[in-house]
């Protein structure tokens, strides 16, 4: 089964770790600025991950 | 393909579980330091400092996993480290940018800044640790 996908999904094989690592990014944005207008809640939950980590807030 | 390098799935892997480390790290860190006041319960913050490092450690990993071999650093360290740090001052550029757009809702202060610094090189440290166990098993 793997093989066969291996095999055939060269283009998702070359684009899909691409896509993931680019969502994973997206949401580190969303985390580090505390976009709530994207996610709500977001700004509140990761309030003190933010200011620890040193990004900008209020 | 080498078989020095790291498939990516087994980068996000190592990424979320460096995060989760780091996550933990950080708001150890932040304790004794006392930078910033906590807001929320530790327990609470146990968990969104875990949900918000695995994200991190996730995307660290995950740059490292697609550029690995274009790195100008053969050391793993180097190259983790490089990562992480350039993706933290690239949200921190980021960061002045909103501020200065927004400056009322974007604040920056100099002492969580240098701790955040001295953070993201800390993730570096852990991920590469992790990175290297796991090309030697491989
Ligand atoms: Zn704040």
């Amino acid at each position: 089964m793997e093989r066969i996908i291996s095999r055939e999904g060269g283009l998702l094989e070359t684009l899909l770790p691409a896509l993931v690592i680019v969502s994973f990014a997206f949401a580190m944005v969303v985390i580090a600025y505390g976009f709530d207008s994207i996610a709500p809640g977001v700004h509140d939950a990761f309030h003190d991950f933010r200011h620890t980590i040193g990004m900008p807030c209020h | 393909m080498q078989s020095q390098s790291i498939d990516w799935k087994k980068g996000i892997m190592l990424g979320a579980i460096a995060g989760i480390a780091w996550g933990w790290v950080a708001l150890a860190v932040n304790a004794a330091t006392g930078a910033f006041q906590f807001e929320n319960s530790v327990l609470q913050n146990l968990i969104n400092f875990a949900a918000g490092g695995a994200v991190f450690g996730i995307v660290v990993s995950g740059f490292l996993s697609l550029l690995h071999e274009r790195l100008p650093f053969k050391n793993i360290f180097l190259r983790t480290i490089f990562i992480s740090t350039t993706l933290w001052v690239i949200l921190r550029i980021g960061g002045m940018l909103l501020s200065s757009i927004e400056p009322e809702r974007f604040h920056l202060v100099t002492a969580q800044t240098v701790q955040g610094f001295f953070l993201a090189i800390i993730m570096g440290c852990i991920l590469g640790f992790l990175w290297k166990i796991k090309r030697k098993e491989a």
